[in-house]
C-alpha cells in the first residue's frame, strides 16, 4: 500500500507538470487572441498584455460566411463520419483478427500496403469527381481519405488479438453461436476501450480536416466546415496582405485586418467546442468502458 | 470525352453551315452597346465579324430548339469564396450574353486560399472550365503542364476575338508568347512599377525635425532622394526615437529595390542592365548586391534592424502600423499615397530612390488562358472578347449589379448603394488587378476617372523597360539545379540581405553555396534560351 | 501417403473454415471496398512519377522520361543531409514518443483520482492545434527581442539572452520536444486502451502473491504492451522517409541558419516545387518515400516474424 501511495503522488506530480506544459502555450494562444493586434506585433506574445481587444473575434464572426453554420456542418460531419468510420473499421479489423481465417495474410497486406502507397492527389481527385461525382456534396467531406485508415484497423486488430481471450470465443463457437452473434454479443462489449479510442481518433480527424473541403467544395459555401472556413479565412488574409500593393484604394480597410490576433482567435474558435465537449464525451466513454468492463 | 468533343464540334460545324446558308447574321451584336470600344469595332474587317456573328446565330437557333443555352465557365479567385450574390450576377451576365453571344456565362469564383490547387485539379481532370486566370497557379506552370490552349489556332483570336486583339498592343501580346505560341492574354493594368521607394512615417520625420525642403519631387509627386539621404534620415529618426526599430524588412529587396530583371521568374541568373544588355549574370556577385549587403550590414550594426528580422514573418506595413517600426521599402505607382497611408495606419512620406521599371515578366505575370480541353474554343474566345470589351459584362464581373452592389455617380464613377458596404455586399470580388479589363468597367469613387489613361501613360513612359520583355523559359529540365539553388539561397541569402553577417564572409558563403548547387549550369541554360529567343526576335 | 492425407485434411478444414467465416468476409467487405476505391483505384496514377506531365496528353499519354524525375532527390550534396535528418528525427521520435506515451498511459490508467480525466484531456489538447499556430506559439517563446524565454525566464536565472533562431545546436532537442509535446497525449490513448483491455484478475492475483505496484507494472503491464509497441513501431518505420512539413518548415520559421538540422526531404522538395507546380516531380518524391518505407517495413516485419511470430504485421 505504501507503494501505491508513492505511485499516486508521483503520478500526480508528473501529470501536473505535463498538463502545465500543455496548458501554457494554449493559454498564450487564447490570451494573444484577446490582445490588441498592434501590440502583438510591437511587443510580441505576452501572458499579460497591456491592451486587450476582442476585435479578432468580432472580425471572425462578422465577416463573410457564417461561422455558426460551419459549426453545424462540422458537428454533423463529425457525428456521421465517426459512426460510419467506427463501424467499417471494427468489422474489417475483427475479420483479420481471426488467426485461422483463410486469406488473412493477403488481406492484411492489402491493408498495410494502402498505408504506404497512394496514387497522389490528382488521380484521387479524378476518381472521386469523374467516377463518383461527389464534388460539391456532403459526401465529399465524408468519404475521401477519412472514412477508414490502415492505422486504426491495425490498432483495433491488435487489441482484438491481445485482449479478447481466445477461450471465450472458442467456447461460444462450441456452444453453437455463429460468428455474427459472437461478434455482436461478446466481442463488442469486451472491446469498449478500443472502440472509444478509435471513435475519438476518427472524431478528431473529421473535426480537424479542412483538406477535403478545400479540394472538393468550390461552389457550396454552405458546406464549409469550421476548420475549412477558418483555414480559408486565414490564408486569404495572408495572401491579401502579401499582395496588398495590388489591391485598390476602395479597399484600404482591408489592411486593417488584425492578422496576428485573428490567427490565434481562429485556432481558439476551432478548439473551444472540443474543450467544452470533451468532458461529456469522456464521461460517456468512461461509463461505457467500466460498465462493459473486462471482467474475464 | 474526346468522342463527345468531336461530336460537338461536328454539330457546331453543321450549325454554322446552316447559319451561313440562311444568312441571317445580326452584325456585331456584341458591341452595339459598347461606347468605349465602338471605334475599335468599326475598324474590324467584315469577314471576321461575319464568321463571329454566324456562330452566334447558330447557337441561338440551337438554344431555341432545345431550350437550353450552351455555357462557358470562367474561373478566377477572390478573397471569400463564391460570393453570396454570384448566382444572381451570373444570371444577369447570361441574360445579356444570350442576346449578344447566344450563350450562358458562369463565373466560377474560388477563394485565393484554394484557387491554385482547385484550378490545377479541375484542369487536370477534365471538368468544365473554359477560361481561367493564371493568377495563383502561375502562367508558366499552366503552360508547362499543358493546361492552356493555343489562342491563335485556326485564327481563333483574329476571327472571334477581333476587338480584343486590337485592344491589346502587339508588344504586350508578344510578351505572353511561349515558344512563339500565344497561350494567354494579359489583363490590362499597370505593368511598370516604381522601384525602391522608401517610406518613412511622417510623424517620425517631424519628431526628428528633419528638413524635407531640400528634396525635389518626381513626376509622381514623391520626393527624390539618394541612399545617402536615406542613411541620414534613418540616423536622425533613430536618434529621436531610440525605442523604435527603424527599418521594417521584407524578403524581396531585389524585387522592390532594384531594376535587376529576374528573368524567367527567378534570380538565379539575371539581367543586371535589362534595358541595354541581354547577358545573364549572377546578381549575387554584382556590385549592386554588394552595395545592398554593405548597407544592410551597416544598418544592422547601427541598430536600425530588429534582431528578429529573420524569423518574424509579419508584413512590413503591419509592423509600421503597430507603431514599433518607422520605415520600410516598397514599390510605388500612380495613386499610391492613400493606399500606403491606410496600410500603415499613419501618414507616410514617400521617397523615390530608384527608377520605374518594367521587367521581362511584368506583362506575362498572370494572363487569362483558355483550357486546352474546352469543348467549344470559339464560344470561349467570344466570351473572353466580351470580358475585355463589353462594358456590361466587364461591369458585372468586376462590380456586380447596379443597384445591388453599386450606384453610379454623376461623373460615371461608382460607390456603394445606401446601406451596403464591403462586409455585407453580396458580390465584391475585389480583384480588379487580375480582371481582364478593369478600365472597361466603372471607376470607383475617389480614383481618378481617367485612371486608365494615367496607367497607360505610366506604362509607356517607363524608362527602364527590359529588352527581354516577353521572354519565358521552361526550366523543367533543370529542376535539380533549381531546387538546390532555392535551398542554398534560403540557407545563406536572407542573413546577407538583412545584414546579419559581414558581407565580406557572407557573400562568399552564399555564392559558394550557389555555385555548388549548380548556378553555372543553370545560368548557361538560361543564357542559351535567351540568346535563341533574341535571335528569333531579331533583338540585339 | 501421409502427406497427401494431411493436405486433403487441410482442404477439408479450409472449406469448413471458409464457410464458417462467411459472415466475417461479408463484414470485412465495406472496408475492403472503401480501401479499393480510396487507395487502389488512384494507384495507376503513380506512373506520373515517370512522365513529363502534359494535360493535353493526359496522365497515361504523357511522354515517358524514365527516372529523370527522381534525379533532383539525389543529384546534389544536399541529398545526404536531408536523408540523414529525416531518418534521424524519425528514429528519435519513435523512441522518445513511445517511451513517453507508455509512461503517461501507465500513470493515467493506474491513477485512482478522478482528476485523471482532466489530465488526459489537457495532455491531448496540443494535438488539436495546427502546426502553423504552434509555430507562432514557439516564436512567442523564442523570439530574440520579445520572447518569453529571453525576456522573462532566462533573466530569472541570470542567463544572457540567446538568439534561438540562429543557433543550430538547440534545434534537434527543440523539434523533438515540440513533436513529443504535440503527439504524446494522442499516442498515450492507444496504450491506455490496451492497458484497459488487460484482465484485472492478473493484477489481483499478483497483488495476493505480494507483488508491489512497481513489480506489477514491470512484470505485467509492460510485457503485455509489447505487441502494441511493436506494431506501432513497424507502422512508424513505414513512414520513416516522411516528415511533418509543418514541424520542420514552419516551426523553425524556414530559417536558413538552421537548415543543417532542419532540412528534411519534404521541406527540401517543397522549396523547389512550390513555385514550379511540377506534379510529376512531386509524385516522384512521394513514390521514393513510399518505396523506401515499404522495403523497410517488409524487412522489419521479417525480423519481427523471426523472433516473435505473433507480433508481426503479416
Amino acid at each position: 500500500m505504501k507503494d501505491e501511495k508513492k505511485f499516486q503522488i508521483l503520478a500526480h506530480a508528473v501529470l501536473i507538470l505535463l498538463s502545465v506544459c500543455a496548458i501554457l502555450p494554449m493559454a498564450l494562444m487564447i490570451i494573444s487572441s484577446f490582445t490588441d493586434n498592434d501590440l502583438l506585433i510591437a511587443e510580441g506574445y505576452k501572458f499579460l498584455p497591456s491592451k486587450w481587444s476582442v476585435y479578432a473575434y468580432e472580425y471572425i464572426f462578422s465577416t463573410g460566411n457564417s461561422v455558426v453554420r460551419a459549426y453545424g456542418v462540422s458537428v454533423l460531419l463529425t457525428l456521421v463520419g465517426t459512426l460510419l468510420s467506427l463501424s467499417i473499421t471494427t468489422m474489417l479489423a475483427y475479420a483479420i483478427s481471426k488467426p485461422d481465417i483463410p486469406g488473412k495474410g493477403i488481406i492484411t497486406f492489402f491493408i498495410v500496403f494502402s498505408m504506404l502507397f497512394n496514387g497522389g492527389l490528382v488521380p484521387t481527385y479524378m476518381i472521386y469527381t469523374n467516377v463518383f461525382s461527389i464534388k460539391n456534396t456532403f459526401a465529399a467531406l465524408l468519404i475521401p481519405g477519412l472514412l477508414m485508415n490502415a492505422f486504426n484497423i491495425m490498432l483495433m486488430k491488435s487489441y482484438f488479438v491481445s485482449s479478447i481471450p481466445a477461450e471465450i470465443l472458442d467456447a461460444a463457437y462450441i456452444d453453437g453461436a455463429g460468428e455474427t452473434v459472437t461478434f455482436l454479443r461478446i466481442v463488442i462489449p469486451l472491446s469498449k476501450p478500443i472502440l472509444a479510442t478509435i471513435a475519438l481518433f476518427a472524431g478528431i480527424a473529421y473535426w480537424n480536416d479542412w483538406m477535403n473541403g478545400y479540394i472538393y467544395i468550390t461552389k457550396r459555401t454552405d458546406l464549409y466546415s469550421v476548420q475549412n472556413l477558418l483555414n480559408r479565412m486565414m490564408q486569404n488574409i495572408q495572401f491579401l496582405s502579401q499582395s496588398s500593393s495590388n489591391v485598390q484604394n476602395a479597399t484600404a480597410g482591408l489592411a486593417a485586418i488584425p492578422l496576428a490576433s485573428v490567427r490565434m482567435a481562429m485556432a481558439a474558435v476551432g478548439i473551444l467546442p472540443i474543450l467544452v465537449m470533451y468532458p461529456f464525451v469522456q464521461k460517456y466513454f468512461v461509463k461505457g468502458i467500466t460498465l462493459g468492463g473486462v471482467k474475464g | 470525352m474526346v468522342m463527345r468533343k468531336r461530336l460537338l464540334a461536328l454539330g457546331l460545324a453543321v450549325a454554322m453551315l446552316v447559319a451561313s446558308f440562311t444568312g441571317c447574321g445580326k452584325k456585331d451584336s456584341a458591341n452595339t452597346d459598347s461606347s468605349k470600344t465602338s471605334t475599335v469595332s468599326e475598324a474590324t474587317s467584315n469577314s471576321g465579324s461575319d464568321a463571329a456573328s454566324s456562330v452566334i446565330e447558330a447557337r441561338k437557333e440551337e438554344a431555341a430548339k432545345t431550350g437550353k443555352y450552351q455555357k462557358v465557365v470562367v474561373s478566377f479567385f477572390d478573397w471569400t469564396g463564391a460570393p453570396a450574390g454570384l448566382d444572381r450576377v451570373n444570371a444577369a451576365i447570361s441574360e445579356h450574353t444570350r442576346e449578344t453571344l447566344g450563350l450562358d456565362v458562369e463565373l466560377l469564383i474560388i477563394d485565393s486560399a484554394a484557387y491554385t490547387e482547385d484550378i490545377k485539379l479541375m484542369l487536370s481532370s477534365g471538368e468544365q472550365v473554359d477560361l481561367f486566370s493564371t493568377c495563383g497557379p502561375g502562367y508558366m506552370t499552366c503552360v508547362n503542364n499543358g493546361y492552356t490552349a493555343d489562342l491563335e489556332e485556326n485564327g481563333l483570336l483574329a476571327t472571334y476575338g477581333q476587338e480584343l486583339s486590337q485592344l491589346i498592343r502587339p508588344e504586350y501580346l508578344d510578351a505572353c508568347r511561349v515558344g512563339g505560341v500565344l497561350y494567354g492574354v494579359p489583363p490590362i493594368k499597370d505593368y511598370a512599377i516604381q522601384t525602391a521607394t522608401i517610406l518613412i512615417g511622417t510623424e517620425y520625420l517631424e519628431g526628428a525635425n528633419y528638413d524635407l525642403s531640400k528634396f525635389e519631387t518626381d513626376e509622381l509627386g514623391y520626393y527624390k532622394a539618394t541612399w545617402d539621404d536615406v542613411d541620414a534620415m534613418f540616423a536622425a529618426i533613430h536618434e529621436a526615437f531610440p525605442d523604435k526599430t527603424v527599418f521594417s524588412t521584407q524578403d524581396n529587396l531585389l524585387t522592390q529595390g532594384s531594376c535587376v530583371d529576374n528573368i524567367a521568374g527567378d534570380y538565379f541568373g539575371t539581367l543586371l542592365d535589362p534595358s541595354n544588355s541581354l547577358t545573364i549574370e549572377n546578381v549575387y556577385e554584382s556590385d549592386l548586391f554588394k552595395e545592398w549587403a554593405d548597407r544592410a550590414y551597416r544598418w544592422n550594426q547601427a541598430g536600425f534592424i530588429s534582431g528578429d528580422a529573420l524569423s518574424d514573418k509579419t508584413g512590413a506595413s503591419a509592423r509600421i502600423k503597430s507603431g514599433a517600426y518607422m520605415a520600410m521599402m516598397s514599390q510605388a505607382k500612380p495613386a499610391y499615397q492613400n493606399q500606403i497611408n491606410g496600410e500603415c495606419g499613419r501618414s507616410m512620406t514617400i521617397f523615390d530612390v530608384g527608377e520605374s521599371f518594367m521587367s521581362s515578366s511584368a506583362v506575362s505575370a498572370f494572363p487569362w488562358c483558355m483550357n486546352q480541353a474546352t469543348e467549344d474554343p470559339i464560344a470561349a474566345m467570344q466570351v473572353l472578347n466580351a470580358l475585355y470589351t463589353d462594358p456590361v459584362v466587364a461591369n458585372l464581373a468586376c462590380w456586380g449589379q447596379e443597384g445591388f452592389e453599386y450606384k453610379v455617380n454623376d461623373d460615371t464613377s461608382i460607390n456603394w448603394p445606401d446601406g451596403i458596404n464591403a462586409d455585407n455586399s453580396e458580390y465584391y470580388p475585389n480583384v480588379l488587378w487580375l480582371m481582364p479589363n478593369q478600365y472597361a468597367a466603372h471607376v470607383w469613387e475617389g480614383d481618378p476617372v481617367d485612371v486608365g489613361e494615367q496607367t497607360a501613360k505610366f506604362n509607356d513612359e517607363c524608362p527602364v523597360k527590359s529588352k527581354a520583355l516577353g521572354f519565358t523559359w521552361d526550366n523543367s529540365d533543370y529542376v535539380t539545379e533549381f531546387t538546390a539553388l532555392k535551398n542554398a539561397y534560403e540557407e545563406f541569402g536572407p542573413q546577407v540581405v538583412y545584414g546579419f553577417v559581414d558581407p565580406a564572409t557572407g557573400l562568399k558563403q552564399l555564392n559558394d553555396a550557389l555555385y555548388a548547387a549548380g548556378l553555372e549550369e543553370y545560368m548557361n541554360a538560361k543564357q542559351a534560351a535567351l540568346s535563341a529567343w533574341a535571335e528569333e526576335k531579331g533583338i540585339k | 501417403m501421409s502427406r497427401k492425407k494431411e493436405s486433403l485434411n487441410d482442404k477439408k478444414t479450409l472449406k469448413k473454415r471458409l464457410i464458417r467465416y462467411i459472415p466475417l468476409y461479408i463484414m470485412a467487405l465495406p472496408g475492403l471496398i472503401y480501401l479499393f476505391i480510396n487507395n487502389y483505384m488512384p494507384l495507376p496514377g503513380l506512373v506520373l512519377a515517370f512522365k513529363k506531365y502534359n494535360a493535353k496528353k493526359g496522365i497515361f499519354g504523357s511522354e515517358n522520361v524514365g527516372f529523370k524525375n527522381f534525379k533532383y532527390l539525389f543529384a546534389t550534396k544536399d541529398a545526404f543531409v536531408i536523408t540523414r535528418n529525416t531518418i534521424c528525427y524519425n528514429l528519435a521520435f519513435i523512441v522518445v514518443n513511445t517511451i513517453l506515451a507508455i509512461f503517461v498511459a501507465i500513470l493515467l490508467s493506474e491513477m485512482l483520482s478522478k482528476l485523471k480525466n482532466l489530465y488526459q484531456c489537457l495532455i491531448l489538447l496540443p494535438y488539436m492545434i495546427s502546426m502553423v499556430i504552434v509555430s507562432y506559439l514557439v516564436y512567442g517563446f523564442l523570439s530574440t527581442d520579445n520572447g518569453f524565454l529571453n525576456n522573462t525566464l532566462l533573466p530569472l536565472f541570470g542567463k544572457d539572452p540567446i538568439n534561438w533562431y540562429m543557433e543550430k545546436k538547440y534545434w534537434p532537442f527543440l523539434l523533438t520536444f515540440v513533436n513529443a509535446w504535440k503527439v504524446v497525449g494522442y499516442n498515450s490513448i492507444i496504450y491506455i486502451s490496451t492497458i484497459l483491455g488487460i484482465d484485472r484478475g492478473i493484477y489481483e492475483s499478483a497483488a495476493i502473491d505480494g507483488a508491489g505496484k512497481w513489480m506489477q507494472i514491470r512484470k505485467i503491464t509492460i510485457p503485455l504492451l509489447k505487441p502494441t509497441v511493436i506494431m506501432m513501431t513497424l507502422l512508424a518505420i513505414g513512414r520513416i522517409f516522411y516528415s511533418d512539413f509543418g514541424l520542420f518548415y514552419q516551426v523553425p520559421q524556414n530559417q536558413g541558419a538552421l537548415f543543417a538540422v532542419t532540412n528534411t526531404i519534404d521541406t527540401y522538395v517543397y522549396r523547389g516545387l512550390l513555385e514550379l507546380g511540377n506534379m510529376s516531380m512531386a509524385s516522384a518524391a512521394g513514390l521514393y518515400q513510399s518505396v523506401v518505407g515499404f522495403v523497410l517495413i517488409l524487412g522489419a516485419n521479417f525480423l519481427v516474424r523471426k523472433f516473435d511470430r505473433d507480433s508481426a504485421l503479416f
